[in-house]
Protein backbone atom coordinates (compact mmCIF):
# COMPACT_ATOMS: atom_id res chain seq x y z
CA UNK A 1 0.00 0.00 0.00
CA UNK A 2 2.57 2.18 0.67
CA UNK A 3 4.25 1.84 -2.19
CA UNK A 4 0.96 2.47 -4.49
CA UNK A 5 0.98 6.26 -2.37
CA UNK A 6 4.42 6.81 -2.89
CA UNK A 7 4.13 5.42 -6.37
CA UNK A 8 0.90 7.91 -6.83
CA UNK A 9 2.26 10.95 -5.39
CA UNK A 10 5.23 10.80 -7.65
CA UNK A 11 2.83 10.82 -10.69
CA UNK A 12 0.88 14.05 -8.85
CA UNK A 13 4.32 15.49 -9.04
CA UNK A 14 4.98 14.66 -12.54
CA UNK A 15 1.78 16.26 -13.54
CA UNK A 16 2.59 19.68 -12.15
CA UNK A 17 5.60 19.88 -14.36
CA UNK A 18 4.90 22.03 -17.22
CA UNK A 19 5.43 21.10 -20.76
CA UNK A 20 5.35 17.48 -20.37
CA UNK A 21 3.99 15.62 -23.24
CA UNK A 22 1.04 13.03 -22.25
CA UNK A 23 2.53 10.05 -23.93
CA UNK A 24 5.38 10.05 -20.63
CA UNK A 25 5.01 8.02 -17.65
CA UNK A 26 7.00 8.10 -14.36
CA UNK A 27 9.92 5.83 -12.87
CA UNK A 28 11.05 6.74 -9.24
CA UNK A 29 12.82 4.34 -7.09
CA UNK A 30 13.58 4.89 -2.99
CA UNK A 31 15.90 3.62 -0.42
CA UNK A 32 15.99 4.29 2.94
CA UNK A 33 18.06 2.00 5.17
CA UNK A 34 20.80 2.68 7.28
CA UNK A 35 23.21 2.92 4.52
CA UNK A 36 21.65 4.79 1.96
CA UNK A 37 18.62 7.21 0.99
CA UNK A 38 17.62 7.70 -2.20
CA UNK A 39 15.02 9.40 -3.43
CA UNK A 40 14.73 9.00 -7.67
CA UNK A 41 12.87 10.67 -9.91
CA UNK A 42 12.73 10.48 -13.82
CA UNK A 43 10.14 10.15 -16.54
CA UNK A 44 10.03 8.08 -19.44
CA UNK A 45 8.33 7.81 -22.81
CA UNK A 46 5.67 5.07 -23.42
CA UNK A 47 7.67 4.91 -26.96
CA UNK A 48 9.74 1.58 -27.57
CA UNK A 49 12.24 3.37 -26.36
CA UNK A 50 11.47 4.11 -22.85
CA UNK A 51 14.77 5.87 -21.98
CA UNK A 52 15.16 7.86 -18.50
CA UNK A 53 14.74 11.98 -18.98
CA UNK A 54 14.19 14.94 -16.49
CA UNK A 55 15.99 13.20 -13.48
CA UNK A 56 15.97 14.73 -10.02
CA UNK A 57 16.21 13.49 -6.77
CA UNK A 58 19.07 13.31 -3.80
CA UNK A 59 21.06 10.26 -2.94
CA UNK A 60 22.55 10.25 0.54
CA UNK A 61 25.89 7.87 1.56
CA UNK A 62 25.27 7.80 5.02
CA UNK A 63 29.06 5.96 6.11
CA UNK A 64 30.71 8.92 7.56
CA UNK A 65 33.61 7.59 5.35
CA UNK A 66 32.14 8.95 2.18
CA UNK A 67 34.04 12.15 0.84
CA UNK A 68 31.87 15.07 2.29
CA UNK A 69 31.23 16.71 -0.72
CA UNK A 70 29.74 13.22 -1.95
CA UNK A 71 27.77 12.18 1.27
CA UNK A 72 24.71 14.21 0.19
CA UNK A 73 23.88 15.29 -3.51
CA UNK A 74 21.13 16.51 -5.97
CA UNK A 75 21.03 14.39 -8.83
CA UNK A 76 21.45 15.58 -12.20
CA UNK A 77 21.20 14.02 -15.67
CA UNK A 78 25.04 13.49 -16.02
CA UNK A 79 24.78 11.47 -13.10
CA UNK A 80 22.58 8.65 -14.49
CA UNK A 81 25.50 6.79 -16.53
CA UNK A 82 23.50 3.68 -17.63
CA UNK A 83 19.81 3.00 -17.63
CA UNK A 84 18.17 -0.04 -18.63
CA UNK A 85 14.56 -0.02 -18.75
CA UNK A 86 13.00 -2.94 -20.76
CA UNK A 87 10.21 -5.13 -20.19
CA UNK A 88 10.32 -6.11 -16.91
CA UNK A 89 13.92 -4.57 -16.17
CA UNK A 90 14.67 -1.82 -14.22
CA UNK A 91 18.51 -1.21 -13.99
CA UNK A 92 19.99 1.94 -13.18
CA UNK A 93 23.47 2.99 -12.15
CA UNK A 94 24.27 6.55 -10.66
CA UNK A 95 27.73 8.05 -10.27
CA UNK A 96 29.49 11.31 -9.28
CA UNK A 97 33.33 11.58 -8.74
CA UNK A 98 35.24 14.65 -7.29
CA UNK A 99 35.95 17.18 -10.15
CA UNK A 100 38.07 20.30 -9.57
CA UNK A 101 41.82 21.66 -9.32
CA UNK A 102 43.53 20.14 -5.81
CA UNK A 103 40.11 18.26 -5.07
CA UNK A 104 41.10 15.01 -4.01
CA UNK A 105 39.62 11.65 -5.83
CA UNK A 106 36.46 10.32 -4.74
CA UNK A 107 33.28 9.10 -5.97
CA UNK A 108 30.14 7.64 -5.20
CA UNK A 109 28.67 4.49 -7.41
CA UNK A 110 24.74 2.58 -6.79
CA UNK A 111 23.97 0.32 -8.66
CA UNK A 112 19.97 -0.44 -8.69
CA UNK A 113 18.55 -3.31 -10.67
CA UNK A 114 15.21 -4.42 -9.93
CA UNK A 115 12.28 -6.54 -11.70
CA UNK A 116 8.65 -6.14 -11.85
CA UNK A 117 7.10 -9.56 -10.41
CA UNK A 118 4.17 -10.90 -12.35
CA UNK A 119 1.26 -9.99 -10.05
CA UNK A 120 2.79 -6.37 -9.70
CA UNK A 121 1.12 -3.49 -12.35
CA UNK A 122 3.42 -0.74 -11.08
CA UNK A 123 5.94 -2.04 -8.73
CA UNK A 124 9.49 -3.41 -8.41
CA UNK A 125 11.85 -5.21 -6.09
CA UNK A 126 15.39 -5.30 -6.54
CA UNK A 127 18.63 -4.77 -5.03
CA UNK A 128 20.81 -2.08 -5.17
CA UNK A 129 25.18 -1.78 -4.19
CA UNK A 130 26.84 1.68 -3.56
CA UNK A 131 30.44 1.54 -4.04
CA UNK A 132 32.32 4.36 -2.86
CA UNK A 133 35.99 5.13 -3.06
CA UNK A 134 36.80 7.25 -0.03
CA UNK A 135 39.47 10.35 -0.21
CA UNK A 136 43.25 9.47 0.71
CA UNK A 137 46.24 7.17 -0.03
CA UNK A 138 45.44 3.81 0.56
CA UNK A 139 41.99 4.45 1.41
CA UNK A 140 40.08 1.15 -0.09
CA UNK A 141 36.66 1.58 -1.89
CA UNK A 142 33.73 -0.08 -0.21
CA UNK A 143 30.43 -1.52 -0.93
CA UNK A 144 27.20 -1.77 0.73
CA UNK A 145 24.17 -3.58 -0.47
CA UNK A 146 20.65 -3.45 0.12
CA UNK A 147 16.58 -3.87 -0.77
CA UNK A 148 14.93 -0.58 -3.22
CA UNK A 149 11.65 -0.48 -4.18
CA UNK A 150 10.51 1.71 -7.90
CA UNK A 151 7.37 2.29 -9.21
CA UNK A 152 7.07 3.02 -13.17
CA UNK A 153 3.74 3.87 -14.89
CA UNK B 1 2.55 2.93 -30.50
CA UNK B 2 5.39 4.04 -32.62
CA UNK B 3 3.37 6.60 -34.90
CA UNK B 4 2.25 8.34 -31.56
CA UNK B 5 5.93 8.50 -30.69
CA UNK B 6 6.26 11.79 -33.49
CA UNK B 7 4.17 13.89 -31.06
CA UNK B 8 6.54 12.69 -28.27
CA UNK B 9 8.79 15.33 -26.79
CA UNK B 10 11.88 13.89 -28.99
CA UNK B 11 14.11 17.33 -27.48
CA UNK B 12 13.49 16.12 -24.23
CA UNK B 13 14.37 12.60 -24.62
CA UNK B 14 17.73 13.43 -27.00
CA UNK B 15 18.87 16.11 -24.25
CA UNK B 16 18.57 13.45 -21.62
CA UNK B 17 20.89 11.16 -23.68
CA UNK B 18 23.53 13.67 -24.86
CA UNK B 19 23.98 14.35 -21.49
CA UNK B 20 24.50 11.10 -20.24
CA UNK B 21 26.79 10.53 -23.59
CA UNK B 22 28.83 13.97 -23.06
CA UNK B 23 29.56 13.16 -19.52
CA UNK B 24 32.92 13.83 -18.96
CA UNK B 25 35.60 11.28 -19.61
CA UNK B 26 38.00 10.48 -16.30
CA UNK B 27 41.10 8.98 -15.90
CA UNK B 28 39.75 5.40 -16.21
CA UNK B 29 41.27 3.28 -18.47
CA UNK B 30 39.38 2.92 -21.61
CA UNK B 31 38.65 0.16 -23.64
CA UNK B 32 37.07 -1.03 -27.30
CA UNK B 33 33.40 -2.30 -27.47
CA UNK B 34 31.35 -2.95 -30.55
CA UNK B 35 28.63 -5.09 -31.77
CA UNK B 36 28.43 -6.41 -35.31
CA UNK B 37 25.47 -8.41 -37.66
CA UNK B 38 26.35 -9.68 -40.96
CA UNK B 39 23.57 -11.98 -42.64
CA UNK B 40 22.02 -11.66 -45.86
CA UNK B 41 19.22 -8.54 -45.92
CA UNK B 42 21.28 -6.79 -42.61
CA UNK B 43 24.44 -5.84 -41.88
CA UNK B 44 25.14 -3.53 -38.52
CA UNK B 45 28.48 -2.38 -37.12
CA UNK B 46 28.09 -0.38 -33.50
CA UNK B 47 31.23 0.46 -32.02
CA UNK B 48 32.16 2.66 -29.36
CA UNK B 49 34.44 2.83 -26.35
CA UNK B 50 34.22 2.47 -22.72
CA UNK B 51 36.07 2.62 -18.98
CA UNK B 52 37.24 -0.29 -18.01
CA UNK B 53 37.07 1.46 -14.66
CA UNK B 54 34.40 3.63 -12.94
CA UNK B 55 30.99 3.13 -14.47
CA UNK B 56 31.79 1.35 -17.59
CA UNK B 57 29.63 3.20 -20.00
CA UNK B 58 30.33 3.28 -24.00
CA UNK B 59 30.73 6.46 -24.91
CA UNK B 60 31.93 8.02 -28.12
CA UNK B 61 29.53 5.49 -30.09
CA UNK B 62 29.18 5.31 -33.69
CA UNK B 63 26.92 2.86 -35.90
CA UNK B 64 26.33 2.18 -39.66
CA UNK B 65 23.54 0.06 -40.98
CA UNK B 66 22.92 -1.18 -44.62
CA UNK B 67 19.29 -2.72 -44.17
CA UNK B 68 18.77 -4.59 -47.91
CA UNK B 69 15.64 -7.17 -46.36
CA UNK B 70 13.12 -6.86 -49.68
CA UNK B 71 10.30 -6.06 -46.98
CA UNK B 72 12.27 -3.10 -45.57
CA UNK B 73 9.95 -0.15 -45.36
CA UNK B 74 10.35 2.20 -48.76
CA UNK B 75 13.43 4.57 -48.82
CA UNK B 76 17.19 4.30 -47.77
CA UNK B 77 18.20 2.56 -45.24
CA UNK B 78 22.01 2.54 -45.26
CA UNK B 79 23.22 4.99 -43.79
CA UNK B 80 25.64 6.27 -40.67
CA UNK B 81 24.69 7.34 -37.01
CA UNK B 82 26.80 9.33 -34.92
CA UNK B 83 26.38 8.50 -30.79
CA UNK B 84 23.22 10.14 -29.89
CA UNK B 85 21.24 7.26 -31.16
CA UNK B 86 22.24 5.69 -28.08
CA UNK B 87 19.42 5.62 -25.79
CA UNK B 88 19.91 2.96 -23.92
CA UNK B 89 23.08 0.97 -22.36
CA UNK B 90 23.58 -1.81 -19.52
CA UNK B 91 27.34 -2.93 -20.13
CA UNK B 92 27.96 -4.44 -16.86
CA UNK B 93 29.27 -7.80 -15.63
CA UNK B 94 28.25 -10.40 -18.47
CA UNK B 95 25.50 -8.29 -19.73
CA UNK B 96 26.02 -6.49 -23.24
CA UNK B 97 22.84 -4.29 -23.89
CA UNK B 98 21.92 -1.65 -26.34
CA UNK B 99 19.12 -0.04 -27.48
CA UNK B 100 19.46 1.99 -30.30
CA UNK B 101 16.88 4.96 -32.22
CA UNK B 102 17.00 6.71 -35.37
CA UNK B 103 14.45 8.25 -36.77
CA UNK B 104 14.98 7.60 -40.71
CA UNK B 105 12.27 7.79 -44.10
CA UNK B 106 9.36 9.29 -41.54
CA UNK B 107 9.57 5.96 -39.60
CA UNK B 108 11.18 5.38 -35.82
CA UNK B 109 14.06 2.59 -35.86
CA UNK B 110 14.58 1.09 -33.15
CA UNK B 111 17.43 -1.41 -32.40
CA UNK B 112 18.16 -3.63 -29.55
CA UNK B 113 20.90 -5.45 -28.52
CA UNK B 114 20.95 -8.25 -25.70
CA UNK B 115 23.75 -10.24 -25.47
CA UNK B 116 25.81 -12.00 -22.52
CA UNK B 117 29.61 -13.12 -22.44
CA UNK B 118 29.03 -16.99 -21.79
CA UNK B 119 33.16 -17.45 -20.25
CA UNK B 120 33.98 -15.46 -17.41
CA UNK B 121 36.40 -13.14 -18.08
CA UNK B 122 36.20 -13.25 -22.28
CA UNK B 123 35.97 -10.01 -24.29
CA UNK B 124 33.29 -11.84 -26.42
CA UNK B 125 29.65 -11.59 -26.23
CA UNK B 126 27.49 -13.75 -28.44
CA UNK B 127 23.39 -12.21 -28.64
CA UNK B 128 20.42 -11.61 -30.44
CA UNK B 129 19.17 -8.37 -31.56
CA UNK B 130 15.40 -7.36 -32.64
CA UNK B 131 15.05 -4.63 -35.04
CA UNK B 132 12.06 -2.73 -35.70
CA UNK B 133 10.39 0.31 -37.88
CA UNK B 134 7.62 1.60 -37.19
CA UNK B 135 6.30 3.82 -40.56
CA UNK B 136 4.29 6.36 -39.77
CA UNK B 137 0.87 4.60 -41.19
CA UNK B 138 0.99 2.10 -38.19
CA UNK B 139 2.55 -1.37 -40.49
CA UNK B 140 5.62 -2.53 -38.81
CA UNK B 141 8.72 -4.38 -40.14
CA UNK B 142 10.66 -6.22 -37.35
CA UNK B 143 13.54 -8.81 -37.44
CA UNK B 144 15.61 -10.58 -35.21
CA UNK B 145 18.34 -12.71 -35.08
CA UNK B 146 21.91 -13.46 -34.01
CA UNK B 147 24.89 -10.50 -32.98
CA UNK B 148 28.13 -10.53 -32.38
CA UNK B 149 29.79 -8.00 -29.35
CA UNK B 150 32.56 -8.08 -27.78
CA UNK B 151 34.65 -5.50 -25.30
CA UNK B 152 37.90 -5.65 -24.14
Amino acid sequence: MKKTIAFFSLLAGFAALPGIASATGGLGCGIDDKNVKLEFESLFSYSDIGGLFQIRGVLESKDKRTYEALQKMTLEATDLKQQWFRDNDVKLMLYRETTGDGVPFASVKLIIEATKPPEEDFGYDGKYSLTVQPVGDGAEAFTVEGKVGCSAG
Amino acid sequence: MLGGLMMMNWKHIAAAGLLALMSPLTAHATGNADCSIEEPGLKLFFEGLYSYGGTGEIFQSHASIELTDPKRPPGNWTFDMDGSVLQQQWVRGDDFRVLIYKEREGADMVLEINAKRTTPDDIEFPGTYKLVIGPSDGSLFSRTGKVACSAG
